[in-house]
C-alpha cells in the first residue's frame, strides 16, 4: 500500500531534480534551459504545495485539531518558498548578467537549504504523523492528490 | 491525536543556538597559541600533559561546543521537538562548558592542578543536562530515522565518554586508585568514533542527499553501520575492562589483546567504508552550484580516508616511529576529518540561520546566504586549513622547526573561521535591530 510518506517524499525528490537542472541552466548561462526548467519546477512545485494546501492539510487538521498545529507552520513556509522562487524567477527572466547571476546562486543557494529543512520537517515528522492519523482513508487521500494537475 | 511537545517550528532562538558556533573557533585559536609557543615537546608521548590539555580544549571547546548547537539546531527539524526553556537550557550548557573547557585545558597546559575538578564539575553538569534532555526527548519518538537512531547512539556514547572521563579526573587527582587497565583508550574510542563520528555519519544520511541532490547512501549502511560501531565499541570496552570481573575463561584471557586489535581495525574499516561512499555520493550529486563548503567535506572524507588505513597500518607495525605514527593517525583524525567536516557546516548553518530567521519577521530584501558571507573569504580560510593539515606530518616529525609554522596557519585558519561567522552574525545584529528599532517607532509616535 501506498503511504503518504513515500509519495509525498518522490515528489520532493522529482522537485529537487529539476531544481538542479533548473540551477545548472543558470549557470552555464543557458537561457532557454532556464526557462523549460524555471517553468518546470514553478509548475511541480506549485502542484505539491497545492495538494498539500488543499487536499492532506486540511485532512490532517480535520483528525488533529484544527490548524494551529504543524500544519500552520508548513503552511507559513510555503509562503516562504513561494516569495522566494518569485524572486528567482523574475531575476532570471529578466536576462542574465554577471551581477544578476551573482545574486541568483546567492537566492538559489538559500532557497535550497529552506526547501530542505521544510522537507526534512514533513518527511521526519508530518507525514509519518499523516499516515497513522488518517490510516484507512489514506489511499483516498493520495488519489484525490493525484487529480489536482495544475497549480 | 496527541500533538503535545510537537513543534515544527524553527526553533530555538537565535542567539541561543549562534553561541556555541562563535564560541567553538576560540578554543581552536587557544590550541593554536600552545602549539606555536610551546609545541615543541607536546607530540613526544600519549600522555604528556600538554597534549592531554590541547586535546580537550579541541575536544571539548570546539568539537563539543559546535555539535551541540547543531544537534540543538537539528532537534526541531528533524524530530519536531522543541526544548523547553531554550534560553536558559542554552545558557546553562554553553556557559558551563565553555568555562569547564577552558580551565580543563588550562589546568593540564599550565600545571594548575587545583582547577581542575571545578572543571570537571561543570563539564559534567553541561554535558548531563544536554544528554539527559536530549536522549529523553529523542526516546519518546514514535517514528525514528536512521539519523535520530545515529544521534542516540552518538548521545549516549557522549555519556560514556564523561563517565569514563570524571574517573579518570578522580584518578589523576589520587582520589581513588587507578584500575590498572587501559581506561584511556576506551576513552579517546568511545569519544572519537562514537560520540563525534557516529554522529557525522549520521547526519551525512541526511545532508549530503538533501541538500546535493544525490542518491541515498546504502540502506544496509544507513541501518547497519552505526549500530554495530556502537556494539563493537561496547565490546571494546567489555573486553578492556575483562581483567576487572575476575572471568576465568582462557581464550578470552589469551586473546583479549587481538580481539581488541580486531575490533578496532573493524571500526577503521568501516569509517574508511564511510569516507569512500560519501566521497562517491558527493560525486554523483545533481546539484553543479559551486559550494566551498564542499571543499571542507572533500577534505575531511580524504584525510579520514588516509587516518584509518595509517592506524590500520599501525596496528601490525612495531618499528621506531610507532607512537609518532600512532599520533599521526589521532591528529589526522582530529583536525583533518572532524575538524574539516565541522568546519564546512558551520559555514551552512550560521548563514541560513541569520537569513531564516531575519525572512521569518517578514523583512523585505534579507540578503541570501552568499550576501552574508562572501564564497571567496570562505576559500581562503579553507586554503589556510589545508595548509595546516599538510604541515601536521612535518610538525610530528620536525617539532622544533614544525611547531611554529603549524601553530601560525591553525592560527589563521581558526581566527579566519572566527571572524567570517562573527561577520554573518554582525550583518544579522545590525538588520535585526533596524527592523526592532522601526517596529519601535509608531508605537512611540
Amino acid at each position: 500500500m501506498e503511504t503518504i510518506q513515500n509519495y509525498m517524499t518522490t515528489e520532493h525528490k522529482s522537485c529537487d531534480s529539476t531544481y538542479a537542472h533548473f540551477e545548472e541552466s543558470i549557470l552555464d548561462d543557458d537561457l532557454n534551459g532556464t526557462k523549460e526548467y524555471g517553468k518546470k519546477f514553478s509548475d511541480e512545485m506549485g502542484i505539491h504545495l497545492k495538494r498539500e494546501e488543499e487536499v492532506l492539510f486540511p485532512a490532517f487538521e480535520e483528525v488533529s485539531g484544527g490548524q494551529m498545529g504543524p500544519t500552520q507552520v508548513m503552511r507559513m513556509e510555503h509562503t516562504q518558498i513561494r516569495e522566494m522562487l518569485k524572486k528567482i524567477e523574475e531575476l532570471a527572466n529578466s536576462g542574465i548578467t554577471k551581477e544578476s547571476k551573482k545574486k541568483l546562486i546567492g537566492l538559489l543557494e538559500t532557497l535550497m537549504i529552506l526547501m530542505q529543512q521544510h522537507n526534512m520537517k514533513e518527511e521526519q515528522i508530518l507525514y509519518p504523523m499523516a499516515d497513522r492519523a488518517l490510516q484507512a482513508n489514506c489511499e483516498n487521500i493520495i488519489t484525490s492528490m493525484k487529480q489536482i494537475q495544475h497549480v | 491525536m496527541d500533538m503535545s511537545g510537537l513543534s515544527l517550528d524553527q526553533a530555538p532562538p537565535y542567539n541561543s543556538v549562534q553561541r556555541f558556533f562563535i564560541t567553538a573557533p576560540i578554543f581552536s585559536m587557544l590550541v593554536s597559541l600552545v602549539i606555536a609557543f610551546n609545541g615543541e615537546h607536546i607530540f613526544f608521548s600519549f600522555i604528556n600533559i600538554r597534549l592531554i590539555g590541547i586535546i580537550h580544549w579541541m575536544t571539548l571547546g570546539f568539537i563539543t561546543m559546535s555539535m551541540m548547537g547543531a544537534v540543538m539546531q537539528m532537534l526541531p527539524v528533524l524530530a519536531g521537538v522543541k526544548i523547553k526553556n531554550p534560553v536558559f537550557f542554552s545558557t546553562v550548557i554553553h556557559s558551563s562548558l565553555s568555562v569547564g573547557a577552558l580551565l580543563f585545558g588550562a589546568s593540564y597546559i599550565f600545571q594548575m592542578k587545583q582547577w581542575l575538578i571545578f572543571a570537571g564539575i561543570l563539564i559534567t553538569i553541561s554535558m548531563s543536562l544536554f544528554s539527559v534532555q536530549i536522549l529523553y526527548r529523542l526516546a519518546i519518538l514514535k517514528n525514528k530515522s536512521h539519523t535520530i537512531s545515529a544521534m542516540q547512539m552518538s548521545i549516549a556514547s557522549l555519556t560514556v565518554v564523561l563517565c569514563l572521563g570524571f574517573y579518570m579526573l578522580l584518578w589523576h587527582l589520587n582520589v581513588i586508585k587507578g584500575a590498572g587497565i587501559d581506561i584511556h583508550s576506551v576513552h579517546y574510542f568511545w569519544a572519537f568514533t562514537g560520540w563525534v563520528g557516529i554522529l557525522i555519519m549520521g547526519v551525512s544520511f541526511q545532508v549530503i542527499p538533501m541538500f546535493y541532490v544525490s542518491p541515498e547512501y546504502p540502506q544496509l549502511f544507513r541501518k547497519n553501520v552505526p549500530a554495530l560501531i556502537f556494539i563493537l565499541l561496547i565490546l571494546y570496552a567489555i573486553m578492556t575492562f575483562l581483567p576487572l570481573f575476575e572471568i576465568n575463561d582462557l581464550f578470552l584471557i589469551n586473546e583479549n589483546v587481538y580481539i581488541r586489535k580486531a575490533i578496532r581495525i573493524t571500526i577503521y574499516f568501516l569509517f574508511a567504508l564511510f569516507s569512500i561512499i560519501t566521497i562517491k555520493q558527493i560525486q554523483r550529486r545533481k546539484r553543479k552550484l559551486p559550494d566551498p563548503a564542499l571543499l571542507f567535506w572533500y577534505t575531511s572524507m580524504i584525510v579520514l580516508f588516509l587516518s584509518t588505513t595509517l592506524a590500520t597500518t599501525a596496528e601490525f607495525y612495531r618499528g621506531g616511529y610507532f607512537i609518532k605514527i600512532i599520533l599521526l593517525t589521532g591528529i589526522t583524525f582530529l583536525f583533518g576529518f572532524i575538524f574539516s567536516v565541522i568546519n564546512g557546516m558551520l559555514y551552512k548553518i550560521v548563514p541560513f540561520l541569520s537569513w531564516f530567521h531575519l525572512a521569518s519577521k517578514g523583512i523585505f530584501d534579507v540578503p541570501t546566504m552568499k550576501d552574508m558571507l562572501d564564497d571567496v573569504r570562505i576559500k581562503i580560510q579553507f586554503i589556510f586549513h589545508l595548509l595546516f593539515l599538510l604541515s601536521l606530518p612535518y610538525y610530528l616529525f620536525y617539532p622544533h622547526a614544525g611547531h611554529l609554522v603549524s601553530g601560525t596557519l591553525l592560527f589563521i585558519s581558526s581566527f579566519l573561521l572566527w571572524l567570517n561567522l562573527y561577520t554573518v552574525i554582525r550583518k544579522y545584529s545590525r538588520i535585526n535591530n533596524k527592523y526592532l528599532l522601526n517596529k519601535a517607532k509608531p508605537a512611540a509616535t
